[in-house]
């Protein structure tokens, strides 16, 4: 079974990790004439794309397995890594498989990425989505469900496909159940942590956005059993939260590092791939329903305003909710929305007397001895503590 | 017959009198916050990219502009005492230096050297510029006061323009006119006042005439010599076009500085004597050491004649704003979605209006001036620039500092680069034959 | 007729007398140190020396360096950059493209046909493409500067260092040495990263062949070989290069004896 669940886990680990894009390769293979659409961070209504048959692929970072050569010459410094990985990525030729290429304003830096990617690859069809910054207005849902049409009728223009209800109706059950196979992943985490390491939790869910979701779906409803069986045994580590993880990734040996020395029983890595919190319903007007999930029944991030969810109150719950002991409060460099709610996260934190680590990270670091230190002795410092 | 250089700058009649107003109006709206501040009256917070103050103005609501008093601490040489305030806070060096000025001067009791820095009683922050949103936050944390995000959608890809017949154009329309009764609401139990729409028409009636004084300001550096430097001088008519947007103040300012402008104009006076290259700024500017990096282009005799910051921080003044009185509330959402907007958003791909400015204003070359504060000005220039370059035959020059924070100032570095700048565009001059 | 260049880096100050039929007659080189009027004055008297004439021959000196300004027998100042780029196309006819990594800054430059500045793109705000981070590798692994390039190209397989400071690197090597790397292989690693840094410089205007690589630098033969590589094509090098911005000068300081081109230049000094 354990030679099963390792399987699973290296497939996932070569989707979300290989720079060549193998499972989107296979795809492609097996759909001759099959469209591929890019999406930046956070989110994107995948749903949409996948109703015109459309395979929707998350464009991440990398860490150092994609050296930057081409991206420098064309963004200035002081930005973060995930925009220089993944525009080498474009520079290098390997997304010239992209039919279409779609970003939201997350920030002031990656709202360059549209322009520059507009500039050097002019048949891509590179769109932006304006995903709502008002959340909180009466106003919102209409007109995101305004956006969402938009962005479908260009996704039909594309694809040659009509998105009828039926098609859709379809992608958004398999996007929902995806989205409930990872919550419950996320529910093993946090009850029995010592059955599954977090560097293979990591790559189970990430996996989302680089293969087929049915494919996906398949991997998890394997996976999840066997874990649930697991005969590991609960250690005396650590339980704690990481909250940073919403768009540029740590690299996979911090997660590694993390693990020795702590359980992580909750987290926000790749936060956009489970950003609905529930079902969406499948009945009545569908893009509405997309819109009013996005708005009213979702999660939240430092780049996603909503005054109904003050940040640091969300980041409290979920530390409440998942039994972790302490927090690390991360932000990758150069990430000025990140950064700044550092400052009010620990602030909350300090105010609550929940121990927290504050650091930054950078998804191409190779050396990871300083935060392997910081970690261990922030651990230790608690430990003593609760002697 | 010889012509005859004219030897010494002829007496003009209205010379000073665009700065002497200009100094006098900005006394005043620093006497207007500490007044505001004294009798607790509130304050609205706002940003010189969507600021609404059609609509604060229309409620009499004291406008405060943090990025202006920011640029302000850096002019007087005072930012990096707010800035390292900020920073002992936990707030990091890597993030928008107006940002922790202002929270410096909130957590050292809010005296900035122009005078009291109320706090706000309101925020207006647009999404024009991600980092207005979190600033925002970082208020409604300290003070508890309302913070009204308008959101406006932009440009959606290159090229991009509203047909006014669209769905597209009609959704965008009606979400941010939602939004903007929203805001009318939330300034009617803020300031204590019932709307009234007679007075928003007022309002938008001046910004009408204000628009057309700024295109008329801007169009008079088509001149040779241009009149004005588009940075130095820019930048006053930038700040009082913001903060008296829509008030009879704010035309008459501008009525003043385009006579000043067409005096020059008419005696052949430019910005700098004996013009000898025109320059476009692409970028926002360093306030720290303001005059030292004009003088870096003005010893070669360089003028900025125009800049991308007088366009996108305008808000739609440069871009033919017109707004229809008898439909207010409508047309105020749309002007914003057509002029405002789009100034800001397309500099993404700016390229093109780079290119077009070029030649309309008989540009030599660019300075792509990137700050690290600023990530949304700066973050693609490399890229725009090597476009200008390579389609548009414009060279640039890139250079990099930031607005408020003299520790990114490196004038041995600046000055090497501006110089062989300026001496590859002279043997350009020299190869055309000019 | 005879004409002087003087390049007063932040490192080295290098001299060039040079003929009006551009030969060079004689060179001179010494450390820049606090003095830089003085580092100007040694470096133009050892060049001096080596030809058989005096100061007094010298109809015109150009200046050029971080320390131009200060070159107080100099007639006019010309930036480096400028100065590269006719030195470089003097070197080497066919060159385009320039690639100047210096102890403190890299310069990428285009070029035309006759040495005048295309475009331009130096190393921003920080360290970590020029040669101080080969500097930091010396003191880190206590290695003489000469030896990095032959160490590094014994590498079998070269770490991939992540850091975009100089700051950090020294530390960043050594994590990777406590990890049981190869010295040679952390060595190229340090190589690959400055070599990627420089050429991306290069590329934001575009490479165009020939490129050609000056600077101290260049005598590191592990990096002419990485850069080669990443420009795609050989790259041109000559023992001269460390004299290409003197030469550069002495090339303009000759454009005014001829034609007097300095007199309609806007800049005051």
């Amino acid at each position: 079974m354990q030679t099963e669940l390792s399987q699973i886990v290296e497939e996932c680990r070569i989707a979300v990790e290989d720079p060549e894009y193998p499972a989107v390769q296979q795809w492609l293979e097996a759909n001759p004439g099959g469209k591929v659409l890019g999406h930046f961070q956070v989110y994107f209504p995948e749903e949409l794309a996948h109703a015109a048959g459309m395979l929707p692929l998350k464009m991440k970072g990398f860490d150092s397995s994609v050296q930057i050569r081409e991206a420098d010459a064309h963004i200035a410094a002081f930005v973060c890594s995930i925009l220089r990985t993944s525009l080498e990525q474009a520079l290098s030729g390997r997304l010239d498989f992209l039919s279409m290429y779609v970003t939201h304003p997350i920030c002031d830096a990656a709202r360059h990425l549209n322009g520059v990617w507009t500039r050097r690859f002019p048949d891509m069809n590179c769109q932006i989505l304006y995903l709502p910054q008002n959340a909180s207005s009466s106003h919102a849902a209409p007109y995101l469900a305004a956006e969402y049409r938009r962005i479908a009728g260009l996704i039909e223009e594309v694809t040659g496909s009509p998105i009828n209800d039926d098609s859709l109706r379809a992608s958004i059950e398999l996007f929902n159940e995806n989205r409930r196979l990872l919550r419950e992943l996320y529910q093993i985490r946090r009850e029995t942590p010592w059955q599954i390491g977090l560097a293979d939790a990591y790559l189970l869910m990430s996996a989302a956005g680089a293969m087929p979701r049915e494919r996906h779906n398949e991997l998890l409803e394997r996976a999840l059993p066997i874990i649930r069986a697991g005969d590991n045994h609960p250690q005396d580590k650590l339980r704690i939260v990481f909250e940073g993880g919403y768009c540029e990734q740590p690299p996979i040996e911090m997660l590694s590092v993390l693990q020795d020395v702590a359980y992580v029983v909750d987290d926000d890595f790749m936060i956009g791939l489970r950003w609905i919190l529930d079902d969406v319903p499948t009945s009545g007007d569908l893009i509405d329903n997309l819109a009013v999930s996005y708005l009213d029944h979702s999660s939240y991030s430092p780049v996603q305003h909503d005054p109904r969810k003050p940040k640091e109150d969300m980041l409290l719950k979920r530390i409440r909710e998942s039994g972790a002991e302490a927090a690390i409060v991360a932000a990758p460099k150069m990430c000025e929305p990140g950064l700044e709610e550092q400052v009010a996260y620990d602030d909350a934190l300090t105010a609550e007397d929940i121990p927290h680590l504050v650091i930054e990270f950078e998804e191409k670091t190779a050396n990871h001895e300083q935060a392997r230190m910081e970690v261990e002795t922030f651990a230790e410092s608690l430990l003593f503590e609760f002697v | 017959m010889e012509t005859q250089k004219v030897a010494i700058r002829p007496s003009l009649s209205r010379a000073g009198d665009t700065r002497t107003a200009s100094r006098s109006l900005m006394d005043n709206w620093w006497t207007e916050l500490g007044e505001a501040d004294a009798s607790d009256r509130p304050v609205a917070n706002t940003f010189v990219m969507g600021s609404l103050a059609e609509v604060l103005t229309t409620f009499d609501l004291t406008m405060s502009f943090p990025e202006i008093a920011a640029l302000q601490t850096a002019v007087k040489g005072k930012s990096m005492d707010y800035l390292l305030a900020a920073e002992d806070l936990g707030y990091s060096p890597d993030i928008c230096g107006y940002v922790k000025v202002d929270i410096g001067l909130h957590a050292t009791g809010r005296n900035h050297p122009l005078g009291k820095y109320p706090k706000p009683g309101m925020v207006v922050a647009s999404n024009m510029c991600n980092t207005y949103i979190k600033w925002s936050e970082f208020w409604e944390r300290q003070y508890g006061c309302p913070v009204f995000v308008l959101d406006l959608p932009g440009w959606r890809g290159t090229g991009f323009e509203y047909d006014a017949s669209s769905d597209n154009f009609r959704d965008d329309v009606r979400y941010v006119e939602g939004q903007i009764r929203d805001l009318i609401s939330l300034s009617e139990e803020v300031s204590g006042k019932k709307f009234d729409i007679d007075k928003l028409r007022e309002v938008l009636g001046n910004v009408n005439r204000m628009s057309e004084l700024y295109q008329s300001i801007l169009a008079m550096n088509k001149n040779k010599p241009a009149p004005f430097n588009a940075l130095t001088e820019g930048i006053n008519y930038m700040g009082i076009a913001n903060i008296l947007r829509g008030r009879p103040e704010g035309i008459q300012f501008m009525e003043t500085a385009l006579a000043e402008l067409e005096e020059r104009v008419a005696y052949g006076v430019g910005a700098v004597t004996d013009e000898r290259f025109r320059l476009l700024l692409v970028g926002t500017a360093c306030y720290t050491n303001f005059r030292d990096f004009v003088g870096m282009f003005e010893r070669w005799k360089g003028v900025f004649v125009a800049s991308e910051y007088m366009s996108f921080a305008g808000g739609g003044l440069d871009r033919g704003l017109h707004y229809d009185l008898d439909r207010p509330v409508e047309s105020l959402a749309e002007q914003i979605l057509i002029t405002a907007q789009p100034s800001m958003s397309g500099i993404f791909y700016s390229h093109e209006w780079q290119a077009a400015t070029a030649e309309e204003y008989q540009i030599d070359g660019i300075c792509y001036h990137g700050v690290k504060s600023c990530r949304t000005t700066a973050a693609g220039l490399p890229d725009a620039r090597e476009w200008l370059l390579n389609n548009a035959n414009v060279p640039g020059l890139f250079i990099q500092s930031d607005l408020v924070d003299s520790r990114l100032w490196s004038e041995a570095q600046m000055r090497n680069r501006i110089d062989a700048f300026f001496e590859s565009l002279e043997s350009r001059r020299i190869q055309a034959g000019v | 007729m005879l004409v002087g260049g003087v390049d007063v880096g932040s490192t080295q100050t290098k001299a060039v007398i040079m003929t009006g039929e551009h030969e060079i007659l004689g060179r001179g080189l010494c450390p820049t140190g606090a003095k830089l009027a003085e580092a100007g004055q040694t470096a133009f008297d050892l060049a001096m020396d080596e030809t058989d004439f005096t100061e007094s021959d010298v109809s015109f000196v150009v200046g050029t360096g971080y320390g131009r300004f200060n070159i107080n027998f100099g007639d006019a100042q010309v930036t480096e950059i400028s100065c590269h780029a006719r030195g470089a196309v003097h070197l080497f006819p066919n060159t385009r493209s320039v690639l100047d990594i210096g102890g403190q800054d890299t310069k990428a430059i285009k070029v035309t046909d006759d040495g005048q500045v295309v475009d331009f793109n130096m190393n921003d705000k920080c360290a970590a493409g020029t040669g101080r981070f080969l500097g930091a590798a010396s003191d880190a692994l206590e290695i003489p500067l000469g030896d990095l390039g032959p160490l590094a190209l014994t590498a079998k397989n070269p770490v991939k260092m992540t850091t975009t400071c100089t700051v950090f690197a020294e530390s960043e090597i050594l994590g990777w040495l406590a990890k049981g790397r190869r010295i040679e292989d952390v060595v190229m690693g340090v190589h690959n990263s400055i070599a990627s840094r420089s050429v991306a410089l290069l590329r934001r205007a575009g490479i165009e062949p020939e490129v050609t690589f000056t600077g101290g630098v260049t005598r590191n033969t592990a990096m002419v070989e990485l850069i080669s590589e990443l420009v795609g094509s050989q790259v041109n090098t000559n023992e001269e290069s460390h004299y290409c911005g003197a030469i550069g000068a002495s090339l303009y300081a000759l454009d005014q004896v001829l034609t007097g081109a300095f007199s309609e230049r806007g800049a005051t000094a």
